[in-house]
């Protein structure tokens, strides 16, 4: 049922941020890259809707994820009623999180299949499936550690906040990244552009591994916030 | 098993340095039905979230069977246990009232469908209406439904008449009573509503300032406390030290009324000596004792 009523409440901003994807990846269609730039700069383009779905799920459908055990405007007094449920709080926790991070796989997916048919297809770029596949789940896992992000800001900051905060460490991130830069296999973004799967055909372990690592310690902190809340 | 449904003892609990429990104690025994009274910011509220484990006493113990509830997964089978209506009487506001009923039903092995069927019934809720579609008086009895179907040991009940017209309250009053008498279940529920608490409570606790300052059996009480009026036929005299047991004492014109809660004899007998007296003791209402007390302090 707690699944059942995660859906009710968030099901609105997932239809939302699918058609933004889609739309989004409709306005992004441009002219085929040259055959010698490779896939990197497709794919880089491509990549908009990905990592806007990415900072719009989670900043956005945080507040609802974590709607029984934070407050929020829309669900301020049921709050009480789900917290009065016999379910733990980490219960409540994790079915929010991991259906956030279905509703996640779920954007990933249309978005991939959004590349697939919008931008590589007219550009009759012969791309294995498991290539596309590689980068897909490299993506999850990079989409995954903001979403992370997104659900550890929610834990103990305002609704208001918690979207800027995620928005602003994730530009941060690239900044920075810009600046002082790790090696590509490692570098999640690069990971998603030049060092893409579709280039190295792949799979970008290291990085994967820490934002596994990166997204595992945030919704740890998370947890033992929201198991120590108070209301 | 303890005979107590609700042990806490010398609880504290502080909010950016406001004190909202200073060492409260309170039990209530199993299948008693407790009032629990207080002005505005007493404390019960925050009592009564420190026993659902939606916070956590800074100092102090509460126990509800005998079970911590703060901790997360004994306090979560501790909920089976209870039914619970909160001071926000709110509801998922997607859901209907028979999507919220059908929702909250899986999580509570002994619920009562007989007692949803009538109280769906005798409250008069549409099944098909959505919860912000609701009156405030509909969504307090929504409340009440999904707390009492639960088939819970223990009820506790944050004003749980709010909103509700008064012949709707005095129904919920009179099925919490019949509650209680037939299943056994405990009834904690704080209230404004002095007359309410005086018509179904059986023991009371009243807290200021975050501590309690009068408990017992509401009968005991009654007992116990009594008005004594004093008028002095030539004015009070200002050198008056009434004997012990005077609890408050107030001086209207030439009459002196004094709440008396024990020795209340040696109080009449004192005012009787006094020249120029008339004497005579009351009753006293719960509304005048709670209002006593909090006029004093």
């Amino acid at each position: 049922m707690l699944w059942k009523k995660g859906w009710y409440e968030t099901r609105i901003r997932l239809l939302f941020a699918l058609a933004l994807v889609v739309v989004i990846a409709v306005l992004t269609t441009g002219d085929p890259p040259p055959a010698a730039a490779g896939f990197g700069p497709a794919i880089a383009a491509t990549m908009i809707p990905a990592m806007f779905a990415a900072l719009l799920l989670p900043g956005a459908g945080v507040k609802t994820q974590l709607g029984g055990l934070r407050r929020s405007k829309g669900l301020h007094g049921s709050m009480y009623y789900t917290l009065s449920l016999p379910v733990t709080r980490t219960r409540l926790f994790n079915v929010r999180v991991s259906l956030g991070l279905a509703e996640t796989a779920a954007i990933q997916v249309l978005t991939y299949s959004a590349i697939l048919l919008v931008h590589l297809h007219p550009a009759r770029i012969n791309v294995a499936l498991s290539d596309l596949f590689k980068h897909g789940v490299a993506a999850f896992f990079c989409v995954t550690a903001v979403y992370s992000l997104g659900v550890f800001f929610a834990a103990f900051l305002d609704e208001v906040y918690q979207h800027w905060a995620t928005v602003f460490t994730v530009v941060g991130t690239m900044v920075i990244l810009s600046r002082v830069p790790l090696p590509a296999s490692m570098d999640p973004f690069l990971v998603l552009s030049l060092a893409s799967p579709l280039n190295t055909h792949t799979m970008p372990w290291i990085a994967m591994a820490v934002l596994l690592g990166l997204s595992g310690v945030l919704l740890l902190i998370a947890l033992k916030i929201v198991r120590s809340l108070e209301y | 098993m303890t005979e107590c449904a609700i042990e806490a003892l010398a609880l504290r609990k502080s909010f950016k340095g406001h004190e909202a429990l200073c060492g409260l104690n309170l039990t209530v025994p199993r299948g008693s039905v407790f009032g629990f009274l207080g002005r505005n910011g007493a404390g019960k509220t925050t009592t009564i979230r420190i026993l659902m484990g939606l916070a956590k006493a800074d100092q102090g113990a509460a126990r509800i069977f005998g079970i911590a509830p703060g901790d997360d997964d004994s306090g979560a089978l501790l909920r089976r246990r209870i039914g619970f209506v909160p001071e926000d009487k709110e509801l998922y506001p997607y859901m209907t009232v028979e999507e919220v009923i059908r929702f909250s039903r899986p999580f509570f092995p002994h619920w009562r469908d007989d007692l949803e069927r009538r109280y769906l019934k005798a409250f008069d809720l549409p099944p098909k209406k959505k919860i912000p579609d609701l009156s405030k008086g509909m969504r307090s009895k929504l409340m009440l439904l999904l707390a009492i179907a639960r088939g819970s040991e223990l009820l506790i009940l944050d004003e749980p008449t709010d909103g509700l017209d008064p012949v709707v309250a005095e129904e919920v009053l009179r099925e919490l009573i019949a509650l209680s008498a037939s299943d056994g279940t405990t009834i904690f529920f704080s209230s404004h509503q002095l007359a309410e608490v005086e018509q179904i409570a059986d023991r009371i606790t009243i807290i200021d300032q975050g501590r309690s300052i009068i408990s017992g059996e509401l009968e005991d009480l009654k007992q116990q406390y009594q008005r004594i009026k004093v008028v002095f036929a030539d004015g009070i005299p200002a050198d008056i030290r009434w004997a012990q047991g005077a609890d408050r004492i107030r001086n209207e014109g030439r009459m002196v009324s004094i709440l008396s809660g024990r020795n209340s004899e040696e109080i009449m007998a004192q005012a009787r000596a006094l020249p120029g007296t008339s004497v005579d003791t009351y009753p006293v209402t719960l509304r005048e004792l709670f209002l006593e007390l909090m006029r004093a302090d």
